[in-house]
Parts: structure tokens; C-alpha cells; sequence
């Protein structure tokens, strides 16, 4: 044992760790926003990445009428819905993880995914008869039915206790019961309507418009400083259950009001684009690979890995489906395995 | 003024069940208090109720008031932690009531301080889930430290020891305990340490106080037969500690032996 370690030498190896994950986060922005970028530069349309950038540049009533209407009205809410969708999903899936006690969790384990699928396809199929515009209705039902599941969950959490066990199983019933209600409207729809409601249940960023991005960042300004500012008490939540509350936090509540909070970030992440899987899971595990467990840097760290990979999932399946936009859901679990894969050799070298 | 801990039909029950009974005690600090008993006499039970965790009957009093949450530090039984947190981080997390955004040198210090009299210092920078049972229980002990508790509740903090941090853990305890007039309720299976270490022994069985006093007055031949159920021998080593000595169990008493 090296007893003689001095007090200060300790001290400073904290704040240089603090400094390395100040540097992780800023490079971590940095890629999202070059993959963002990224995306609004590609495209099916053959536009010189110069012509995107001088119509960004000229804002939405620049000159050329054709490249400000492709890249502000098309591109761009596109990308930032994209981005904004990983972050919500990237965040959720870490707040989920923690409460849970769960590395499995993530916002789909608890039938919040199936609930909004219910909801848009409810919407798809009967919506025509109300007098509604269909943008503004699937949306609106896929995020209502995501929050009649939470608050199903949320109440046999009341009733019986918020603990992890009790929140994952009743999640899981939900979802199973979101799941058939689902099946059955598929099996009812006709072909038409069947095609559209599995299309947006692959999860497609083409749905994306300035009202979804406006929604998604709204919901995120009201859930981040609520979840930052509660950083301290979920950093002591990975200690588990009974040290959190030796240590005096009140962990049911916190359990309660996190739940809620993720329920909506994930209602809004979903309700426009469908369901993009993979992001709520494998983010989180990601974050903390690279910067630890302390919350102030992990749930940030989670959403920008979450917005990068749904930004590069955009990009990647601009580029491979040649004329045609791969939906990027797909893309997402398709490139989300290797990364988890990764994580997870990366994980067992430095344990053994 | 030395710290006092006042129990007064301390009650705690759990299902119907009364787990711990009518308990009276007036223990005068600063200095360890052992909780000694059989597996099932209510140890657990009693520090968890006097927690807060369990809702309890009676009252229990630091120095004539109910301890607040500040006051207070509650380590459970042993259980392994698979957070990837540093060694300092958690020990951090002790003073969570403190911590703001950017968490000051100040806090930094008292962690750094508290493992140092543990003598953790050298696995500040190793994750929390690559220590062994043993050293994630004394890193437990280090962050209720930095509480700064007046009275201490632990529940078996020997039980991953080795029979080295075993010492230094109660011998720094001791010291903390005298350093700031504090008491310790320490849940012990180990009669031969409790002798050694405790100010005070509560010797429990079914819920109810056997006895209660000096560890001398407590740790009789007689009074380990009726809570024990074995016969022991309590020798005298030449250093002058008492050794507890279990010699085998008492059958056909139809009393149950112990696990």
C-alpha cells in the first residue's frame, strides 16, 4: 500500500478526469454537428454540397426558389428532427437504465414504442373520418397512446411501489397489450392502410417538418435542466437502491418523476418518425463507456452519442439506397449492433 | 457533554410480526456499540428501524431528540455494487447534500481525507466494480464517514474483511467515534471483536435485549449458552483481551442451534 499518495495529488487526478470528460463532451458535439452537416449535405437530389451551403446561407428566401425550398423546407427539418430524436432517445434510454437498474432498459422495454404504433395506426386507420389533417393527427394519437401506457405503468407503480422490479414488469405487460391491440388493427386494415402503418412503423425521418423538430427541442428544453439538475441523486442510483436511499434520496420519487419525464421526451421523439429503435439502448452504454457514470456527463454524453447516430444512420442510408431513402430506422439497428457489439468486447478486455 | 443514545420501547414490526420488541436502552458515548445475537434476534431489523427505513413504536433519542437526516449515516448488510464509478466518486456521493454543479475542492478534500483513514487512499482512481467485496465495503464505510455522522448505524461492516482491514476498520472507527463524541451501533457477529472493540454490548435474541452494558458484564459464559445455544469459553490472551472460544453446541434443549 502507498499511504504517502499527498491529499493534493488526488485532488488534482479528480479535476483532470473532470477536464478529460469536458473534452469528451465538446468533441462528442463536434461530430454530431459535422454529422448533421453531413446530412443536409446529401440528399436524392443531385445537389453540389457548395449549392447546399450558399442556400443555407442565403436563408429561406434566398435566391434560387428550387434549392431554398429543397434544403430549408426538405433537408433541414429533416436533419434536425433526426438529430433531435437521437438526443431525446439517447437521454431516455440513460434516465431508463438508471431507474431501472437495468442495462436492458431503454424507452422501448416498457411498451412506450408499441403504445405509439397503436396510436398512429388507430389514427391511420379511422382518422380519415375526423375532421383533422392527417400530419397533425397520427403524431397527436401516437402521443397520446404513449402517455395512457406511462401513466398505466405509473399507476401500478403508485399503487404497489416504484421499484425497478415493478416498473419493468408492468412495462412489459404494457407492451405486450400495445403489441396485440397493434396486431389487430393491422389484421383489420385493408392493404392500402396496412402499407402505411407499417411504413411508419419503420421509423422514416420524410415524416419530419419544422412542427416536429419545434415539438421535440420544446420538450427537451422543458426534461434537461429537470434531469441535470437531479444529476447528484441518479449518480447515486447506480450504487443501487439501498445505498441511494442510506445516502438520503428519496428514490421512489425520484423514480416517479423521472419515468414521467422520459415518457414524454420519448412520446415526442416518437410520435413524428415512427420508431427508431436501438438508439434508446445503445446509447447509454456508449456514454458511459467513454466518459463514466457521473450523471452531469453521461446523460449528455448519451444524447449527443444518440443524435450521432441517428444523424449517421441518415447519412449512411442516403448513400447505400442509392435514388432511394432507405427508412432510417432500419439503418439505425443495422449499424446500432456493431457499436454494442464493440462496447461489449471493449468492456470484457478491460474487466479481465 | 458526552453523546447519549436513549431507547424507549423501540418497537419494530414487520408483517404482523414484531421483529424487534420493546427495547430499553440508555447508552452513554462516544464509542462502539455492539449488536450481538443469533441469526433472526433482530440486528438488521433494529438499525434499519433506527434508519428511519422501517416504521418503528417508541423512541430512540441522540442526546434527548430525534437524530435528523444529517446526523445520521445507515450502512446495510454487505451486497456486491456493479456501478462503474471511481473509488473517489463515490465516496464523493457521501456528501450529496453538499454537492452543487461543479463540486468544490473542499469536497474533493474531505473524500480524499476520508479514504486515507481507511487507508483506500491508493484505489482512489479504480472503478468501484473492479474492487473486491471486501474493499467496496470499507469504500461504503469511507462515504458514510464523510457524512460526518453523530451516530453511526452498520450492519455486519466486517463481514468481507480480512482479518487486517478488520482491525483498521474498527480501530480508525474507534478513533472517529472519540475524535467527534459519536456512537456507532455496529451489528457484530464476532463476540471476540465486539470485546475487544465495543463500549457497549446489546446482546439480542427473538427481538428481544438479553442484557445490555460493558462488554465484560455482557460476554458471560452463561448469557452465551441461553442466546447462542453453544457452550464457549472466554479466555483471557496475554495481551488482556477477552477471546471468545466456542466449543460445540448444547442438544436436546430443544433449542434451535444456530446456523
Amino acid at each position: 500500500m502507498n499511504e504517502a499518495l499527498p491529499a493534493s495529488q488526488l485532488c488534482e487526478a479528480y479535476g483532470r478526469r473532470a477536464r478529460q470528460r469536458a473534452a469528451a463532451l465538446a468533441g462528442l458535439l463536434a461530430a454530431l454537428l459535422a454529422l448533421l452537416l453531413a446530412d443536409v449535405l446529401a440528399g436524392p437530389s443531385s445537389m453540389a454540397p457548395a449549392a447546399v451551403v450558399s442556400a443555407l446561407l442565403a436563408g429561406p428566401d434566398g435566391a434560387g426558389r428550387a434549392a431554398a425550398a429543397i434544403v430549408w423546407a426538405i433537408r433541414l427539418p429533416a436533419a434536425l428532427t433526426g438529430g433531435l430524436v437521437g438526443v431525446a432517445l439517447g437521454m431516455a434510454g440513460q434516465q431508463m437504465q438508471t431507474i431501472l437498474d437495468n442495462p436492458l432498459a431503454s424507452p422501448f422495454t416498457l411498451g412506450f414504442s408499441a403504445a405509439a404504433g397503436f396510436g398512429a395506426a388507430l389514427a391511420i386507420m379511422f382518422g380519415a373520418a375526423l375532421p383533422l389533417a392527417g400530419w397533425l393527427l397520427v403524431p397527436a394519437s401516437a402521443f397520446g397512446a404513449t402517455l395512457v401506457a406511462c401513466l398505466l405503468v405509473y399507476a401500478i407503480a403508485r399503487l404497489r411501489g416504484a421499484t425497478a422490479e415493478i416498473l419493468v414488469l408492468g412495462g412489459i405487460a404494457v407492451l405486450f397489450l400495445f403489441q396485440a391491440l397493434q396486431s389487430l388493427l393491422q389484421y383489420l386494415a385493408s392493404p392500402e392502410v396496412l402499407q402505411q402503418i407499417v411504413f411508419w412503423l419503420f421509423g422514416s425521418l420524410l415524416k419530419a417538418t419544422w412542427t416536429s423538430a419545434g415539438v421535440i427541442a420544446a420538450t427537451l428544453c422543458l426534461a434537461v435542466p429537470l434531469f441535470l439538475a437531479e444529476s447528484w441523486k441518479l449518480t447515486a442510483l447506480r450504487l443501487g437502491e439501498t445505498h441511494a436511499r442510506s445516502l438520503g434520496v428519496d428514490v421512489a420519487a425520484l423514480r416517479r418523476r423521472t419515468f414521467i419525464l422520459v415518457a414524454l421526451v420519448t412520446a415526442a421523439a416518437v410520435a413524428f418518425v415512427g420508431t427508431i429503435g436501438f438508439v434508446g439502448l445503445v446509447a447509454p452504454h456508449a456514454a458511459r463507456a467513454l466518459v463514466g457514470e457521473d450523471q452531469r456527463a453521461a446523460l449528455p454524453a448519451a444524447g449527443m452519442i444518440g443524435g450521432a447516430m441517428i444523424a449517421g444512420a441518415s447519412v449512411l442510408s442516403k448513400l447505400v439506397g442509392g435514388g432511394a431513402v432507405v427508412p432510417v430506422g432500419i439503418v439505425t439497428a443495422v449499424v446500432g449492433v456493431p457499436i454494442l457489439f464493440a462496447i461489449l468486447l471493449c468492456r470484457g478486455g478491460a474487466a479481465a | 457533554m458526552s453523546v447519549v443514545l436513549r431507547l424507549a420501547g423501540f418497537s419494530v414490526a414487520r408483517a404482523a410480526h414484531r421483529i424487534v420488541r420493546d427495547l430499553d436502552a440508555r447508552i452513554e458515548g462516544p464509542g462502539l456499540v455492539a449488536v450481538c445475537g443469533p441469526n433472526g434476534a433482530g440486528k438488521s431489523t433494529l438499525l434499519a428501524a433506527l434508519a428511519g427505513h422501517l416504521p418503528h413504536r417508541g423512541s430512540a433519542l441522540l442526546d434527548g431528540r430525534a437524530p435528523e437526516s444529517g446526523d445520521l449515516a445507515y450502512l446495510p448488510q454487505a451486497t456486491r455494487v456493479g456501478a462503474g464509478l471511481t473509488v473517489l466518486e463515490t465516496v464523493l456521493l457521501g456528501r450529496i447534500d453538499h454537492l452543487r454543479w461543479t463540486v468544490r475542492p473542499g469536497d474533493i478534500r474531505a473524500a480524499v481525507e476520508a479514504l486515507q483513514v481507511l487507508h483506500l487512499a491508493h484505489l482512489a482512481e479504480r472503478r468501484l466494480d473492479r474492487l473486491s467485496g471486501g474493499q467496496q465495503q470499507l469504500v461504503f464505510v469511507a462515504q458514510r464517514l464523510v457524512r460526518r455522522p453523530r451516530l453511526l448505524l452498520l450492519d455486519e461492516p466486517t463481514s468481507a474483511l480480512d482479518l487486517n482491514r478488520q482491525m483498521i476498520l474498527l480501530e480508525e472507527l474507534q478513533a472517529y467515534l472519540l475524535a467527534r463524541n459519536a456512537i456507532a451501533v455496529v451489528a457484530l457477529h464476532d463476540l471476540s471483536l465486539a470485546a475487544r472493540f465495543a463500549a457497549t454490548v446489546l446482546l439480542m435474541k427473538a427481538g428481544r435485549l438479553v442484557s445490555c452494558g460493558s462488554p465484560a458484564g455482557v460476554l458471560t459464559r452463561e448469557t452465551i449458552e441461553v442466546v447462542y445455544g453453544i457452550r464457549a469459553e472466554l479466555l483471557t490472551a496475554s495481551s488482556g483481551q477477552t477471546v471468545v472460544v466456542p466449543l460445540g453446541p448444547i442438544r436436546g434443549t430443544g433449542r434451535e442451534a444456530p446456523a
